[in-house]
């Protein structure tokens, strides 16, 4: 009797532990559409998953163009677990304010055309994109 | 004591010299002073008397005639219109003898990592420069060339 009861007590203690702390977690490892050429993911899970090829991400560069001016594009890039590719580029203002506007850890969705020209950027942040062991706020 | 009393010397006599020549400059203003007033004074006679400005008589300058002060107008105007178009044509130069770099050039890199089949990324960053020495119509064109083949995975590498 002892011994069922401590098993009980422990089977639910194990259930609270795990279900009741740490928020909200919605994963979303990279998709990568090539017939509708978009590409989705969140970094933290791309960052952990487990394969050695999951990526998305966005970036800008800014290269002296050799006439005093500089050359400005952004960029974005994702690969799922099976290898598939989505890259685009932009030299649209717009876009680049996107781009501008990321932050760590968020949820990447971007999509192109035919030339690899970014047609849509999107970044969402959001509490359960947030990698596990940051220290909390409580 | 001696040094104190030529030293005072000296001062008195360094004011003396400064009233002097205040006095001086004080006189040529009021004689300046004269003549202008003298000047606007037959100036608003003249144009009371309906006579052109022309024969107006000064001190020290030689008369104008209506021809001279046309031809002195046209001459400021024509070098005026000239410096404007020699700014002009400065400020226009710059874009066209704009010196890009080579688009076969850059071709040519792209080439060398699509019969490779990759790009590292060291070369990314040096082909990027690359393109950002071509005119903007052509880096678009090379961008989507380059994006284009890591879409088509003709091409193995990030930007």
């Amino acid at each position: 009797m002892k011994k069922r009861t401590a098993i009980i007590a422990g089977a639910m203690t194990a259930l609270l532990s795990s279900a009741a702390f740490g928020g909200a977690v919605q994963p979303f490892p990279v998709e990568v559409d090539l017939v509708n050429l978009t590409a989705n993911g969140d970094m933290v899970t791309a960052r952990y998953s487990d394969n050695k090829v999951e990526l998305i991400g966005c970036g800008i560069r800014k290269i002296e163009d050799g006439a005093g001016g500089v050359f400005s594009f952004g960029f974005c890039q994702a690969r799922d677990a099976d290898d598939v590719r989505g890259f685009c580029n932009t030299q649209n203002a717009d876009l680049l304010d996107a781009i501008y506007a990321s932050a760590d850890y968020g949820f990447i969705t971007f999509s192109w055309n035919e030339d690899g020209q970014c047609t849509r950027i999107g970044f969402s942040n959001q509490s359960f994109y947030l990698p596990k062991g940051l220290d909390s706020n409580n | 004591m001696r040094a104190l009393v030529g030293l005072s010397i000296i001062q008195t006599l360094l004011l003396a010299v400064l009233g002097l020549k205040l006095f001086a400059v004080e006189a040529q203003v009021d004689a300046a002073t004269r003549t202008g007033l003298d000047v606007l004074s037959q100036t608003a006679q003249l144009k009371q008397a309906g006579i052109a400005a022309r024969s107006l008589p000064t001190q020290n300058a030689p008369s104008l005639t209506g021809a001279d002060i046309r031809q002195i107008i046209r001459e400021e105007i024509a070098a005026t219109d000239s410096d404007a178009h020699m700014t002009r044509t400065a400020e226009a130069r710059p874009r066209e003898t704009a010196s890009y770099g080579d688009k076969a050039d850059v071709q040519r890199e792209l080439d060398a990592y699509l019969a490779r089949g990759g790009i590292g990324q060291m070369e990314m960053a040096k082909l990027q420069m690359s393109i950002a020495q071509l005119s903007p119509a052509e880096r678009s064109e090379m961008l989507s060339k380059l994006t284009t083949a890591l879409n088509q995975g003709d091409i193995d590498g990030q930007f």
